[in-house]
C-alpha cells in the first residue's frame, strides 16, 4: 500500500475514534443538566426543571434558575427584567459570578459580596460548607430545618424583611482568603437567601449555586429546597444553560450536535444522499468522458 | 490521492493541537466534592466562641449570650468533646438565665422604691436572692473550662498553641462575668437596705375602690368611686384607675374621695378587674408611701355569636365552594362582616345577617391535598366574634380519552387521530390536544362534545420501518381535571427512506460489478510480462526485437545493445519485455551474469543516450559500444563452456 493510502486511512479512522470519542465521553461540566458527576445536575434538575438554552425561551410566569457565571449582553438583561416584570418568578443563583450584573439592572440594592462565607463551627464536614440554621417562613422554606452550601459567599445590603436564610452567628467573611476569622473581617449570621418584589414578578437571590449540584443534594435539607422552588409557580420551573462556563469538550459536543442535526434534517439527508451517490458513479462518468 | 491525505493530515494535526478535545476538567469554579472534603472541626473556634458568649454576659447582652449558646448546639464538636460541651453549654445557659432574671427584677424593685412602693420592691428583692448561687455556677463553670481545654488538648494536640490564647480569653471573660456578679449583688444590698429604710420612714396610704354598677353591657360604662387617706383624708391627689391596659385619671376631691366614669372596652370577656393606684408625687414622695385598692371585679355582658355553616369535605382545582350558614345572637339581628381565610390567608370577604349561602373559589395555584378553610364573623360592638375550622380535601378529577389512531403510518404524509375527552361521560370541551409523532406536533382543542380530530404531518427521517411513539396529551382548561397522556406504538413505513436506500445500494452494486468486470477485461488484454523473480513460474513473451535498420553511430550502438540482450537472454531466460525499462532489464540480469554486469551497465548507458538523448554520439561511443557487446560476448561463452 502506498504511503499516502495509509495516512488518509489512518487520519480518517483517527477523526472518526476521536468524534465518538467526544460524543461518548460524559460531560463534566458544572452545573450542567446532562453531566451525571459529583458537579452537575442531572440527578438534582433534571427531574421538574427544563433546560433553555437561550433566555429568548422563557414562557410568561414560570420559574427561571440563572446561575450566571458568563456575562450578559444588554439585551438578555432587559429580557430577564421583562420576564419578572411580567409575572415571572427568578432564582438568581451565584457566588463568584455576574449576578450582580443583573441586580444592578433591576436596580436592587442588594449585592452578591463575592467574598468567600466561612463558617468554623456549623458546618458540614468544614468551614467550607456552612450550614444555613436561620431559616424565615417561605414557601421557599417550607420543610427545611438545615441548608448546606459549598464555598458559598453572602449577600449584602438585604433589608431584615428580606431575608429568608442566614448563615450562624460564627459564620465571617474571609476577606483576605487566609481562611482564618481576623478582627475585621465581619461576622455572622449574613444573609445567604432574600427575596424581592418587582413589577408582577419576584426575584430570589441564592449566594451559593453549589447547592444545585449532584453531590450536594442528598446533604441537610438541600433537596427539600429544590422541591420547593420546582412548586413556586404551576409551571415547570426552567433551568438556563447559556450563562454556563461551557468548558472545550461541551462546546466540541455541541458542534457535533449541530452538525448531527443538520445532516439529520431533509436537506442535509438528501445532501449526504447526493454526496453518497456522486462518489459511487464517478468513474461512470470519469470512463464515458475519456474517448 | 496525496493532496487529499495531507489536508486530511493537517486537519488531524490541527485538531490534536488545538484545545478543542481537550477533556480535561473545566476551569476554576467554586465548589468541592463533599464526599471528598476533609472534615476538620474548628476547636479553637470553639473556644473562642465560647468566650465571646462571656463576652456577650459581661455586658449585660445575656439574650445575646443565650442565643450564642443555642446556635452552638448546632456546631460541628466532636463525639468525644460533645458531652463535655453540652454540659458547658448548659451550665453557661443557667447561669446567664439566672443573671438575667436578677437584672430585670432589681431593675423592676428599683422602679418600685422610686416610686414608695417599698412593699412590692420587697417581693423583687426577695425574688431575685438566687443571684448567690450564680457564684457557685461560675466557678462550676471555670472548672468545666479548665477540664474542656485539657480535652481539646489531648483531641488536637497540633493546634495546642492556638487554643491557648483562645483559652485565656475565655478565662478573662469569666473574670469580667464574676466581678458583674459581685456588682449585681451589691446592687441587691443596696436596694435592700433602701426598702427598709422606706418602710420605716414613710407613712402608709390606704385607698379603697366601689364600682356601681357591678355589671353592665361592654361599651358602656360604670362609676368608679373611693377614697384615699393616710392619718387624714388626702386631697388633691392622681389616683389612677386600671382597667387591662386601659387607665383612667381620677383626682381626690377635699375629702379624699374621688368619683370618676370608666369606659368598659369592648373586650369579649365576662369579668374584668378594675384597680386604684396612689403614686406619690412631688413633696409627697418624702412623705408618703404609695397605695393600691383592692381589685373591683366588673361583671361585663355581651352577645354571643352562634355560627353554623356548611362547607364540603371535598372540592378541585378552581372548583367553587359553596358556603352554607346561619348567624344567630340574642337580640336585634344586625349585619355581620364575615371573613374567610384560605390557608390562614383571606380570600373572601361577605356581609350576613341571619341565613347566609355564598361561594368562594380557592386560590388559582391550590395544589392537591388538605387545605385549612376557616370562617370568621367579625366582632361589632355588643356583638362577639364567632368562628370555625374546617379541613377541605382538595383533588383533581381524571378525564378519560378514547383515542382512534393508525396502527401503521406512512411517512412522511400526513396522518389522522381522532378521539373524545369525557369524564365521568360528561364531555370536556375546550381541552387542549396535543399530538406527537417523532419530531412533530400538532395542537387542537376538543369541541362542545368533546370530541377532537387532528391531522399530523409526519416528519421526514432516515428510518426505513419500525416502531415509534406517538403520544396524545390532554390539557383540559377547567383546573379541576388532571392533564393526561396516552401512548401507543405504531408502526411507520418510510418509502422514499427506502427508496433512496435501495437506489444508492444499486448503485454501488453497480459500481462494484463494472469495476469487477473491467479488471477482467484488463487482464485479459494485458501481455503477460515475465518476472524475474519467478521466471520459471510465468509464461515469458519476449519483447521482440527492433527489425528496424540501424543507422549511423546510434544504429550501431543500438545493435550492439540488443545483440547483448538477446544473448543474455539466451543465457539467463530473461528478456527485456515491452514494458521493461533497460534498467530495469540490467537490475534484473546483472545479479546472474556476474562479470559481464559492468560491460553491460556502460552498454546500457550508452543505449539510453542513444535512445533518448538528443546529444550528436560520434564514432569513439559506437566503437566503445561494440568493445562492451564483445566483452558481454566473450564473458558469457566462458560462463557456457
Amino acid at each position: 500500500m502506498r504511503l499516502h493510502k495509509v495516512i488518509t486511512i489512518t487520519t480518517l479512522l483517527v477523526i472518526l475514534a476521536l468524534t465518538a470519542l467526544v460524543w461518548f465521553f460524559p460531560s463534566n461540566d458544572d452545573f450542567r443538566l446532562e453531566n451525571r458527576f459529583w458537579n452537575g445536575a442531572s440527578e438534582t434538575l433534571s427531574g421538574p426543571f427544563r433546560p433553555v438554552k437561550s433566555l429568548a425561551q422563557m414562557p410568561a410566569e414560570s420559574t427561571l434558575l440563572l446561575i450566571p457565571y458568563v456575562d450578559f449582553t444588554a439585551a438578555e438583561l432587559q429580557t430577564v427584567k421583562d420576564f419578572v416584570v411580567q409575572g415571572g418568578t427568578l432564582i438568581l443563583a451565584d457566588d463568584y459570578g455576574y449576578g450582580n450584573r443583573v441586580l444592578e439592572f433591576l436596580g436592587f440594592k442588594a449585592r452578591f459580596s463575592g467574598r468567600p462565607l466561612l463558617d468554623p463551627l456549623v458546618n458540614y464536614k468544614n468551614q467550607w460548607f456552612p450550614r444555613v440554621v436561620h431559616l424565615s417562613d417561605s414557601p421557599l422554606t417550607e420543610g427545611i430545618e438545615n441548608l448546606a452550601l459549598n464555598h458559598a459567599t453572602a449577600i449584602a445590603n438585604v433589608a431584615a424583611d428580606e431575608v429568608i436564610a442566614q448563615s450562624s452567628a460564627f459564620s465571617y467573611l474571609d476577606l483576605n482568603a487566609n481562611e482564618k476569622q481576623e478582627a475585621n473581617e465581619p461576622n455572622g449570621p449574613h444573609p445567604v437567601i432574600s427575596r424581592y418584589s418587582l413589577g408582577g414578578g419576584q426575584v430570589i437571590l441564592i449566594a451559593d449555586p453549589s447547592l444545585f449540584i449532584n453531590s450536594m443534594s442528598g446533604i441537610e435539607d438541600n433537596h427539600q429546597l429544590i422541591q420547593n422552588i420546582a412548586t413556586l409557580n404551576t409551571t415547570p420551573p426552567l433551568v438556563d444553560q447559556s450563562h454556563l462556563t461551557p468548558s472545550n469538550l461541551h462546546q466540541t459536543k455541541d458542534l457535533l450536535a449541530s452538525a448531527r442535526g443538520s445532516l439529520a434534517s431533509p436537506l442535509g439527508t438528501l445532501g449526504v444522499v447526493a454526496l453518497a451517490l456522486s462518489i459511487t458513479l464517478l468513474p461512470f462518468w470519469r470512463e464515458r468522458r475519456q474517448p | 490521492m496525496r493532496r487529499l491525505s495531507i489536508t486530511l493530515a493537517l486537519i488531524c494535526l490541527l485538531v490534536l493541537t488545538t484545545p478543542v478535545l481537550t477533556l480535561a476538567q473545566p476551569g476554576y469554579t467554586p465548589h468541592e466534592d463533599p464526599s471528598l472534603a476533609r472534615t476538620a472541626p474548628d476547636l479553637t473556634a470553639l473556644l473562642t466562641y465560647y468566650g465571646n458568649t462571656f463576652s456577650a454576659a459581661a455586658l449585660g447582652k445575656y439574650v445575646d449570650a443565650q442565643s450564642l449558646l443555642t446556635e452552638l448546639a448546632q456546631a460541628q464538636i466532636p463525639d468525644e468533646l460533645t458531652v463535655l460541651a453540652d454540659r458547658f453549654s448548659a451550665l453557661a445557659s443557667a447561669l446567664f438565665g439566672k443573671m438575667d432574671r436578677a437584672d430585670r427584677l432589681l431593675d423592676e424593685a428599683t422602679e418600685l422604691l422610686a416610686t414608695n412602693q417599698p412593699q412590692a420592691a420587697r417581693a423583687k428583692l426577695d425574688a431575685a436572692a438566687d443571684i448567690q448561687d450564680a457564684q457557685s455556677l461560675l466557678i462550676d463553670i471555670d472548672s468545666a473550662a479548665r477540664s474542656m481545654k485539657s480535652a481539646l488538648g489531648t483531641f488536637a494536640a497540633p493546634v495546642l498553641r492556638q487554643i491557648e490564647p483562645a483559652y485565656t480569653r475565655l478565662e478573662q471573660n469569666l473574670l469580667r462575668l464574676s466581678n458583674l456578679l459581685d456588682e449585681v449583688s451589691r446592687l441587691r444590698q443596696t436596694l435592700d437596705e433602701k426598702q427598709k429604710a422606706l418602710a420605716t420612714r414613710l407613712i402608709p396610704t390606704a385607698l379603697t375602690l366601689n364600682i356601681t354598677p357591678q355589671g353592665v353591657f361592654i361599651g358602656e360604662s360604670v362609676t368608679a368611686s373611693g377614697f384615699l387617706s393616710a392619718s387624714t383624708p388626702l386631697p388633691e391627689r392622681t389616683i389612677t384607675l386600671q382597667l387591662g391596659k386601659e387607665s383612667t385619671i381620677a383626682t381626690t376631691g377635699p375629702d379624699g374621695a374621688f368619683t370618676i366614669a370608666v369606659n368598659i372596652p369592648y373586650l369579649y370577656v365576662s369579668q374584668m378587674l378594675l384597680e386604684a393606684v396612689y403614686l406619690p408625687a412631688g413633696d409627697d414622695t418624702a412623705i408618703y408611701l404609695a397605695a393600691e385598692s383592692q381589685p373591683a371585679i366588673i361583671n361585663a355582658t355581651y352577645h354571643l355569636t352562634k355560627l353554623d355553616v356548611t362547607v364540603p369535605e371535598k372540592t378541585h382545582p378552581g372548583f367553587p365552594i359553596p358556603i352554607i350558614g346561619q348567624l344567630s345572637s340574642p337580640g336585634e339581628e344586625v349585619e355581620r362582616i364575615i371573613t374567610i381565610l384560605w390557608d390562614d390567608v383571606p380570600i373572601a370577604g361577605r356581609q350576613a345577617k341571619g341565613k347566609f349561602s355564598f361561594e368562594i373559589t380557592p386560590p388559582d395555584d391550590v395544589t392537591p391535598g388538605k387545605h385549612a378553610l376557616a370562617i370568621h364573623v367579625i366582632p361589632q360592638k355588643r356583638y362577639a366574634p364567632a368562628s370555625r375550622e374546617f379541613t377541605v380535601d382538595v383533588s383533581t378529577v381524571m378525564a378519560q380519552a378514547d383515542i382512534l389512531m393508525p396502527s401503521v403510518v406512512v411517512l412522511p404524509w400526513q396522518t389522522g387521530v381522532s378521539g373524545k375527552v369525557t369524564s365521568d361521560r360528561a364531555p370536556v370541551p375546550d381541552a387542549q390536544i396535543e399530538v406527537r409523532l417523532g419530531r412533530s406536533t400538532t395542537f387542537i382543542r376538543t369541541t362542545a362534545d368533546g370530541t377532537f380530530s387532528a391531522r399530523i404531518n409526519t416528519p421526514f427521517n432516515l428510518s426505513l420501518a419500525g416502531p415509534q411513539e406517538m403520544s396524545v396529551t390532554v390539557t383540559p382548561t377547567q383546573p379541576w381535571y388532571e392533564p393526561l397522556q396516552i401512548k401507543r406504538e405504531v408502526f411507520t413505513i418510510n418509502p422514499s427512506s427506502i427508496a433512496i436506500i435501495l437506489l444508492a445500494a444499486g448503485s454501488l452494486g453497480l459500481f462494484l460489478y463494472r469495476r469487477r468486470r473491467s479488471a477482467i477485461l484488463t487482464a485479459a488484454a494485458q501481455p503477460v510480462v515475465a518476472r524475474p523473480a519467478t521466471p520459471q513460474h510465468l509464461p515469458i513473451t519476449p519483447a521482440p526485437i527492433p527489425k528496424q535498420e540501424f543507422i549511423g553511430f546510434k544504429g550501431i550502438i543500438l545493435s550492439s545493445y540488443f545483440s547483448a540482450v538477446e544473448e543474455i537472454g539466451n543465457l539467463t531466460g530473461v528478456v527485456l519485455g515491452e514494458t521493461t525499462t533497460l534498467r530495469e532489464f540490467l537490475k534484473t540480469t546483472a545479479p546472474k551474469i556476474a562479470a559481464s554486469a559492468l560491460p553491460l551497465t556502460e552498454l546500457t548507458v550508452l543505449a539510453e543516450l542513444a535512445l533518448y538523448s538528443t546529444r550528436q554520439l560520434d564514432a569513439e561511443a559506437a566503437a566503445h559500444a561494440e568493445k562492451q557487446a564483445s566483452a558481454i560476448r566473450e564473458e558469457l561463452r566462458r560462463a557456457t563452456s
